[in-house]
């Protein structure tokens, strides 16, 4: 909104930005950092190694406490919960994953292809965009659900074409900008094709933009995985997954309160994690990218 | 940039934000239909055959034709776009697959639950987001500025339905001070009808809150940084007083604006605190069309969300074109 | 250095020791600066020199990051670095007050311009009411507002630039401070606004009987409402004075090196433009019997170009043409500069329409171009002039393909133009190119400058490439270890020159500039054009060049189309155009040019 100002070219000529940039946000990244990694590293161990049998049910055995054998305890079935909440990081990050690489794949090109074509097929396809947008990605998956029924699958479909309007949206207004800059219209006077500019000027100068934006998309897509989940048409039984041992916690809360605890802590880690990971980006590469839409 | 007259723009304020309005209310019209052409494609088009999805992989020929027949799914699917959405227009979604009732009756019933229950979320968010937010923005570098921000955080990485379990657990379960979940009209009894609003909606609100203090907080940074608070403080207003005159107006256009974003959010919030705290809302309906797969309700309750959602980002828009001046003549 | 504090026993303000700093940086050493009632100082210095963090300080309204020390004392108030924020409320806007820089920003968008006015006046003074009002519209009507009832009642983005500073400055001068603070308050306006604006504050502050305290880099627009000034660099004040007495006869070489850039004088021996000499890492160390400016002092101009000069109808001159006075109605706009030869452009009735109906009726036209038509001879230095939305810039973007126009033609080298699809122009696309306004903008931040200077080469193999870069870079006057930077570790001067490198890398006919010197300071931009000026002659390139700025164009062209518009009034000879203008626009914009000298 405010132009360079005098004072403002005075001080950043002093400042050499740089080197202020660089460690912007370190804080924050290093925190999200230490979070979303200890999570992988479950995901990770749990795929070769857990306590117990994640999908082990004991009638005997329900609703222990923690001890030497299920050092937090059982659940309901008899389930060991550390080897659950171990082993229930896989679909989360899994799909989490998915989700964002379909919402970047879908999202990315179309944005770029808007914002290129701005003034002719770029304002239906915005308005295109707004409609998909009326579509929330969890509703979007749980019409699947309702279609395919629940499954892994659709959740990251559902998720990933879901959020992709979101990205289209921020990288257009990214292009857009890029666009309007003399390199951009340097790059036409030299005769580059549309081509050129996404793939030279486009997407180097929106790297930051993306980075922060799928890591943002990530948070919303675990959240959404789980919440599928606890609604029970996310990944189907017997594989371990957060939201349904809240789903499953939720019947024995009178009971076991510590049942809901154990995951709901997982989950909230991990989307605080690469909350604050992607808040730290955004310092680092775009402070001003906030709000505005 | 000549120095000839006032521009004109002035005195043709109000006929400006009559026009605004009314070709935001033809693309909303535009909008809804090519919405409901994805939504009938989606559950219509998607499954192969409706009446095989409904009847199940062991259902005979026979059983699926007469199926189709009766209700209509032998037609060619233009007939039945036009048949459903005709329909919709009028207050008729058609008749369940699987309680061979009427859907629309239903689905308005849980609608004005799912109402109330999302306008007292976006109220308690609101109510908490515009003050903490702004106070998180003017405080930025102090102690308190800086725990509010780390308490915002904290609240945006727990999800809804995890909130509404911890508020069972606390105040439900613990304290015993609220039921645990269940629903009354308020014309049936306000006081419980109170009670059993009130943790559901905190557990949507309080989510959405602490999302939408962060993006109050982040715009009144920006409206901070802008040259007419400079200029508001060279006449002589005081931080405060600049902030309040000239700052928070500016900093509400874009909180205004992922309001409507937040808001189809909170919607879809409440399909599963509904079913967290089992309240009779379009979201357990939906769930539980879902479960018995019938295709034709889950469009009817899919549209309607659309429709609402679509109809707020109208809503937002306006105001937006209200607030701001600048919109009113562009584009 | 003391001469000019004649005024200093009714001093009004008196900064002394002043100094600005980050945690790291010093940015202000130690300014000592007193202004005497009623007197209007001029604070002059380029971009990054401390002025406006100067003037920021005695406001007291620095960033919070910054440290200052020092002291700034008004009459009447004592000391006010340090001084509550009660008590600087308490001044600013009643005593003191401050017109900025950017019109477009420096207004709430969302409050009617009224009641903007009425606030300072409100809440220094307490009135309210009809009274209010009174003074609201009274105000408007001192500024020269056209129709203030309406003007109360319009909010910011209704008004043109000009109009918005106007505002601005009633709202300074609503409370009669002692004191006003202008920071650049003319740079963001075109020239005949400038004007308009310029002698409306100088008005007004000597109506109220107040100081000012100027802040500018340019020094023509301090000479026409100062009496003394100050030249900052590098966060000191290197001289001060009187204005004629530092003008005439300037002691620090920096102010000598300033005053020849700015009037763009050049060397008697050389021919060359003078540069800020204390810069020289910009400079070129190549003379050579250099093309004269078309300055005052330079020699008589001579034909260079064989081409030129048989083309040129008579003697190589080009005619002199005006349009007629009134608006064009009809289409048969005049062709200017016509020649029988072919001409390398031909623009033949080039309109531009912007904005169509909107999806629902919303739309709105505005006429760009409303039909232009001149020729380009080879080797020519073809200069368009004119002021913000004229339609300088869309027609440049035009002939380089980078926008359609909705009607016309447009011949290169007798080749159409226009209607063209991209696979069809190729060619143009190496016998034209373009240099930019922005040296910010128009590097790609993420390119090496190997790859950013040679974007425009097709086909040449990895060493051919580089080894034409490196050949160009040193023909710019920078090392050929550039090309493996990145344009962030360039200065704005040096920008400019990897911008023009790439501009030659084709070995274009055609050199399109876009303001290319708008955006630089005084000091570098006599450089960039002497480097210009040198690439042309040597590469036989025919120049077009649009700016805003009369007196670059009168050096750097020799032949001046004037714009208004959308359209062209008047085409000539530079110096001819320049002593004779015969359209009354043009004739208005040369009066409108701040000059250094009287």
């Amino acid at each position: 909104m405010s132009q360079l100002r005098d004072a403002q070219a005075e001080l950043e000529s002093a400042e050499q930005t740089q080197p202020r940039r660089r460690c912007a946000g370190g804080g924050l990244i290093l925190t999200g950092g230490i979070l979303v990694g200890t999570v992988v590293l479950m995901a990770l161990v749990s795929l070769v190694w857990t306590p117990q049998d994640p999908t082990a049910t004991s009638a005997v055995d329900r609703l222990q406490g923690p001890s030497a054998e299920h050092r937090l305890g059982t659940d309901g079935l008899g389930r060991d919960i550390a080897s659950m909440l171990l082993a229930g990081a896989q679909i989360p990050l899994l799909v989490g994953l998915v989700a964002v690489v379909i919402s970047l794949v879908i999202g990315v090109p179309f944005g770029i292809a808007a914002a290129i074509t701005d003034r002719g097929a770029g304002i239906w396809m915005m308005r295109w965009n707004d409609i998909v947008q009326a579509f929330p990605p969890l509703l979007l998956a749980i019409i699947l659900a309702a279609v395919w029924g629940g499954s892994t699958a659709t959740a990251m479909v559902a998720l990933g074409i879901g959020a992709s309007p979101g990205v289209a949206r921020v990288v257009r207004s990214g292009t857009l900008q890029v666009l309007s800059q003399e390199y951009a219209l340097a790059a036409r006077a030299a005769g580059r094709g549309p081509l050129h500019l996404a793939l030279r000027h486009v997407l180097p100068n929106i790297r930051g933009i993306l980075i922060v934006q799928a890591t943002v998309g990530f948070a919303i897509a675990v959240l959404a995985e789980a919440a599928l989940s606890f609604l029970g048409l996310g990944t189907p039984p017997p594989t371990p997954s957060w939201g349904r041992m809240l789903q499953e916690g939720q019947s024995l809360l009178q009971v076991e309160p510590l049942l809901v605890l154990w995951p709901g802590a997982a989950i909230a880690i991990t989307i605080l994690g690469f909350n604050l990971l992607g808040d730290g980006l955004r310092d680092r590469f775009d402070p001003r990218m906030e709000v505005r839409r | 940039m000549s120095t000839a007259a006032v521009s004109s723009a002035a005195p043709r304020k109000g006929a400006d934000v009559t026009m605004t309005v009314l070709r935001r209310i033809g693309v909303f019209a535009l909008t809804v239909w090519v919405a409901s052409l994805v939504v009938f494609t989606l559950l219509n088009v998607l499954p192969g055959d409706m009446a095989r999805a409904q009847l199940g992989m062991n259902a005979t020929d026979a059983d699926v034709a007469s199926f189709r027949a009766e209700h209509g799914l032998d037609r060619p699917l233009p007939v039945q776009y036009f048949d459903w959405i005709t329909g919709f227009l009028t207050g008729d979604m058609g008749i369940s697959y699987s309680s061979r009732a009427p859907v629309a009756p239903q689905v308005f019933d849980a609608l004005q639950v799912s109402l109330i229950l999302v306008g007292a979320g976006i109220l308690i968010a609101v109510l908490i987001a515009l003050p903490l937010g702004t106070l998180a923005a003017v405080r930025q570098n102090k102690p308190d500025g800086v725990l509010l921000s780390a308490v915002s955080q904290a609240g945006i990485a727990i999800p809804n339905f995890l909130a509404g379990l911890l508020l069972i657990s606390i105040f439900a379960v613990g304290l015993g001070w609220m039921p645990s979940g269940g629903w009354t009209a308020p014309a049936e009894g306000f006081g419980d009808f109170l009670r059993q609003l009130a943790l559901p909606a905190l557990a949507l609100g309080l989510v959405r809150g602490a999302i939408l203090s962060r993006y109050t907080r982040a715009a009144v940074l920006d409206v901070m940084r802008d040259d007419f608070m400079r200029t508001a403080r060279a006449k002589g207003l005081m931080p405060g007083a600049a902030l309040r005159r000239h700052g928070l107006r500016n900093a509400l256009v874009p909180v205004v604006t992922v309001t409507s974003v937040e808001f189809s959010a909170l919607v879809i919030g409440a399909v599963v605190i509904e079913t967290v705290f089992v309240i009779p809302g379009l979201g357990s309906l939906l769930m539980r069309a879902v479960d018995n797969r019938d295709l034709i309700q889950v469009q009817g309750i899919v549209m309607c969300v659309v429709v609402l959602v679509l109809l707020v980002n109208l809503l937002v828009d306006i105001t937006r074109t209200l607030i701001d001046p600048r919109l009113r003549s562009a584009r | 250095m003391n001469d000019a504090d004649a005024h200093s026993s009714a001093g009004l303000l008196e900064i002394s020791g002043l100094e600005i700093g980050t945690s790291s940086t010093r940015l202000v050493h130690g300014v000592d600066l007193q202004i005497g009632r009623g007197e209007r100082v001029g604070l002059i210095g380029e971009s990054g020199s401390g002025k406006s963090l100067t003037l920021l300080a005695a406001m007291g309204l620095l960033p919070e990051n910054l440290k200052v020390s020092g002291s700034v004392r008004l009459d009447g108030e004592g000391e006010l670095l340090g001084a509550s924020e009660r008590r600087m409320a308490s001044v600013r806007g009643s005593r003191m007050s401050m017109v900025f820089q950017e019109p477009m920003t420096a207004l709430n968008p969302l409050m009617r311009v009224g009641e903007q006015i009425a606030e300072i006046i409100r809440l220094h003074q307490g009135v309210k009411g009809q009274p209010l009002q009174t003074q609201v519209l009274e105000l408007l009507d001192s500024v020269k507002v056209p129709d203030p009832a309406r003007a109360e009642r319009a909010y910011p983005h209704e008004l043109s630039g000009g109009q918005r500073q106007r505002i601005v400055l009633a709202m300074a001068m609503a409370n009669q401070p002692d004191l006003l603070l202008a920071d650049e308050p003319t740079t963001a306006l075109d020239v005949t606004v400038q004007k308009q604006v310029l002698e409306l504050m100088g008005d007004q502050v000597r109506q109220a009987g107040s100081s000012l305290l100027f802040i500018t880099h340019d020094l023509g627009v301090v000479a026409s409402i100062c009496d003394r000034v100050l030249i900052m660099r590098h966060g000191r004040i290197v001289e001060s004075g009187p204005l004629q007495t530092v003008f005439s006869d300037p002691q620090h070489p920096y102010t000598r090196g300033l005053l020849a850039a700015s009037a763009l004088e050049t060397d008697q021996q050389t021919g060359r433009l003078m540069t800020v000499g204390a810069v020289g890492q910009e400079g070129r160390q190549q003379g050579g019997p250099g093309q004269s400016g078309l300055g005052q002092t330079g020699p008589q101009q001579e034909q260079t170009g064989p081409q030129q000069e048989q083309a040129g109808p008579a003697s190589g001159a080009a005619p002199h043409e005006v349009s007629s006075e009134e608006p064009q109605t009809f289409d048969q706009a005049a062709i200017f500069n016509q020649t029988d030869a072919e001409p390398l452009l031909a623009v033949r009735e080039v309109r531009r329409t912007y904005g169509r109906a909107g999806l629902f009726g919303g739309g709105r036209q505005v006429q760009a171009l409303r039909g232009v038509s001149f020729d380009v001879r080879a080797g020519q230095r073809f200069g368009i002039v004119g002021e913000s939305g004229c339609g300088k810039s869309t027609l440049l973007r035009i002939l380089t393909g980078l926008d359609e126009a909705t009607s016309g033609s447009v011949e290169v080298s007798g080749q159409e133009i226009l209607g063209k699809k991209e696979r069809q122009l190729r060619w143009l696309r190496e016998a034209v190119q373009i240099v930019f306004q922005d040296p910010m903008g128009s590097l790609d931040p993420r390119m090496r400058i190997e790859d950013v200077v040679a974007e425009p080469l097709r086909g040449a193999s990895r060493e051919e490439r580089r080894s034409r870069v490196e050949a160009l870079l040193e023909e710019v006057g920078l090392p050929r270890r550039a090309a493996d930077r990145c344009p962030h570790e360039f200065s704005g001067g040096q920008r400019q020159r990897i911008a023009i490198a790439r501009a030659l890398i084709t070995r274009p006919k055609i050199l399109m500039a876009d303001e290319a010197v708008s955006a630089l300071d005084v000091s570098v931009r006599a450089q960039v054009l002497n480097l210009l000026d040198d690439l042309v002659r040597d590469y036989d390139l025919t120049m077009l060049f649009v700016s805003h700025d009369l007196q670059v164009v009168r050096h750097a062209c020799d032949t001046v189309a004037v714009m208004n518009a959308g359209q062209i009034v008047e085409c000539g000879p530079a110096d001819v155009l320049f002593a004779q203008p015969q359209h009354s626009y043009t004739a208005s914009l040369l009066e409108s040019i701040p000059r250094v000298a009287g």
